[in-house]
């Protein structure tokens, strides 16, 4: 019945430590690998672009979703592609856009990068299932 | 082609089931997740046709003190989420 080996794109709408959206997504591309599957594209949209503020400081005893992100990117290598848009007017930049804004700090870092609507259409096509997480 | 439809809103909040008993088709699967689970237990997705397997996570089930009412409602962990996700041939998120 269950098909082997898929791979997966993720999109994540909901902003961490308000919504239980990025704790969802995190559980189901973890529990991916069992099943002989991963996720190859993780895509941040709407609010859920604040999972990749580089400077996300939780309580030492709550979870880190930045790091849980990176760690899911390292594990099994997933893109983790901000949507540009979302991000800008919300005030992740990378260092490009901080430089052309005239911030003298990035907030956004790799392995999450910026990217357009395009990419989240491409990561669809391309992959077996497009899974999202609501805000 | 059957879909799943996932649902994370509590029917408390929102008229998404009524809505989507109208979407549904024969084969499809509807899981429901975070708030979504709070329609589980009681009859709220009674407006369901009988056709369709709901499903609620086991996980959100616990962390809000959900108990789904059993004859209706099938339980899923994690494990069985994804495996839903590949058996159908599309997922929908209700929102």
């Amino acid at each position: 019945m269950v098909s082997q080996g898929l791979t997966y794109a993720l999109m994540v709408q909901g902003a961490p430590y308000s919504q239980q959206a990025s704790h969802s997504a995190l559980r189901f591309a973890e529990a991916l690998p069992a099943q002989g599957h991963r996720v190859a594209t993780v895509f941040f949209y709407h609010d859920g672009v604040y999972n990749a503020a580089s400077m996300m400081s939780p309580p030492r005893d709550e979870p880190h979703l930045l790091e849980r992100w990176r760690a899911l990117h390292q594990t099994q290598h997933c893109e983790l592609l901000v949507c540009v848009a979302s991000a800008v007017r919300r005030g992740l930049l990378d260092e490009g856009e901080a430089r052309r804004h005239g911030h003298p700090h990035p907030t956004l870092e790799a392995p999450f990068e910026l990217t357009g609507l395009g990419q989240l259409m491409q990561a669809a096509f391309q992959h077996d299932r497009l899974i999202t997480f609501a805000p | 082609m059957s879909t799943l439809h996932l649902i994370n809103r509590s029917p408390f909040s929102t008229s998404i089931l009524q809505e989507l008993a109208d979407a549904v088709s024969e084969g499809d699967h509807v899981l429901l997740i975070e708030d979504g689970v709070y329609a589980a237990s009681g009859t709220t997705s009674r407006v369901l046709p009988e056709d369709i397997e709901l499903w609620a996570l086991e996980e959100d089930c616990t962390s809000r003190g959900v108990t789904p009412t059993s004859d209706t409602v099938g339980t899923l962990g994690m494990a069985g989420f994804v495996a839903l996700t590949a058996s159908t041939d599309r997922t929908v998120s209700w929102f």
